[in-house]
């Protein structure tokens, strides 16, 4: 009777621990669902086509690394350029600047070609031990608007498990076995390699048949890390970049120059200047919330980048940028990414007045910084 | 993720689900619940 009894009890506990089990996965999955769902962009009065990354590629067709790519093609000669943005999904003054640029550019002159979402698969998911917002909302002149904000890598759902240690395929540089799903660790990729690097592959399969002048791939960094406020530049890309520092020193925007090292294999600065004809370039903001001293992560450190954690780094010269109550706002730092990117294509145009990339629409690093981006967007 | 690591995690998901079944002590059953909560989600791909 009393064996009976226990017997009973214990599946009772079976079915109360199951029946949890399926009430935890049923509530959680929503959420998670609902950060696959394609970002609603607007498309901008210079926008002449929407292509799918795979279009260069046939291997990533209908794959979340498919993403889409905006091209703005003035119909008159002149060069051709592409912006990366959300090569890391956490990175978000990287991918606001393309999705503003995409929203307005109207080009006047060349070609311009915009993926927003580079590494659409890394804006999917948030790392569990990172703690940070799935999105973040603007109260935009189109109404309000939510913009998603995902990892620095591929998710794990596209491809997992990660090994030991990443063996960069054609320079067998290596490193820690999460890199193997960082798109900026992958290039120029290989049509028969992992996910990561075929969405690579497909970028440099891109660059290679529209002969792309100048690729401009756009990032953040921790304030405590040593390359930021800055454009990093593939030695073929120097004069353009020093024009460009030059542009922005007279616009008031104090940007550094780095040279893009050579023994770094993978990024996109190196790589794909390699690899390929085009001009690369790599731009850099300051963003707290990927940093490690960073205080608590919410959608007001996003958007207004104010963390008392920093000013206290900054006081100990443990910072590699200026920091203070002001903090380091999105609209800011977007528009260190729009300003610099008038400013290459000014500098460029200069060097190669017949592969010129002439712009309207874009509002300047000034009208970004007073007016903030909600009008633009 | 290809199958063959689904089916490992499916595997792992099912080994979970037999200790939760046939383990005596409630401290164990509730570990092995806790662990089996991302393998069901990892196993049908959600999380």
């Amino acid at each position: 009777m009393e064996l009976n009894r226990q017997h009973l009890s214990n599946r009772n506990l079976n079915l109360v621990l199951l029946a949890i089990v399926v009430i935890v996965c049923l509530y959680v999955t929503p959420g998670y669902l609902a950060m696959r769902r394609p970002e609603a962009l607007r498309k901008g009065p210079g926008v002449t086509r929407i292509a799918h990354l795979s279009e260069w590629f046939e291997g990533i067709k209908g794959t979340a690394g498919d993403t889409d790519v905006y091209i703005l093609d003035s119909g008159k000669p002149g060069g051709s350029a592409l912006i990366l943005g959300g090569t890391h999904a956490n990175e978000p003054a990287g991918y606001m600047a393309a999705i503003l640029m995409l929203e307005n550019a109207v080009p006047a002159q060349g070609r311009l070609y915009i993926i927003p979402h580079a590494n659409a698969s890394a804006l999917t998911y948030t790392d569990p031990m990172e703690g940070v917002p799935r999105e973040f909302t603007l109260q935009a002149a189109s109404g309000k608007r939510v913009f998603r904000h995902g990892s620095r890598a591929t998710s794990p759902m596209n491809q997992w498990p990660d090994p030991d240690i990443y063996v960069h395929a054609s320079s067998g540089q290596q490193l820690s076995g999460s890199e193997t799903r960082n798109l900026n660790r992958a290039y120029p990729g290989r049509a028969d390699g992992n996910f990561t690097e075929m969405i690579a592959y497909a970028i440099t399969s891109l660059i290679r048949k529209d002969s792309i002048d100048i690729t401009i791939d756009l990032h953040e960094a921790a304030p405590e890390y040593p390359v930021i406020n800055a454009i990093v530049a593939h030695e073929r890309a120097m004069p353009t970049a020093s024009g460009a520092i030059l542009n922005l020193e007279i616009e008031g925007v104090v940007m550094g120059l780095e040279p893009s090292p050579a023994s770094l294999r993978g990024l996109s600065h190196r790589e794909l200047g390699d690899s390929t004809a085009t001009l690369a370039l790599l731009m850099e903001s300051p963003n707290a919330t990927q940093g490690r001293l960073r205080g608590r992560t919410d959608e007001a450190l996003i958007l207004t980048g104010k963390d008392s954690q920093y000013v206290r780094g900054q006081k100990l010269g443990r910072l590699f940028v200026p920091y203070d109550e002001k903090g380091w706002p999105l609209h800011l730092r977007v528009a260190r990414h729009v300003g610099g990117l008038q400013a290459i294509f000014a500098a460029h145009a200069m060097t190669a007045p017949e592969r010129a990339i002439v712009l309207g629409g874009v509002p300047t690093y000034d009208e970004l910084a007073t007016k903030r981006l909600e009008p633009f967007l | 993720m290809s199958l063959v690591y689904q089916l490992l995690v499916i595997l792992a998901a099912l080994v979970v689900l037999a200790e939760l079944l046939s383990e005596k002590s409630i401290k164990f059953k509730l570990q092995a619940a806790l662990v089996l909560i991302p393998l069901v989600l990892r196993a049908l791909k959600i999380a």
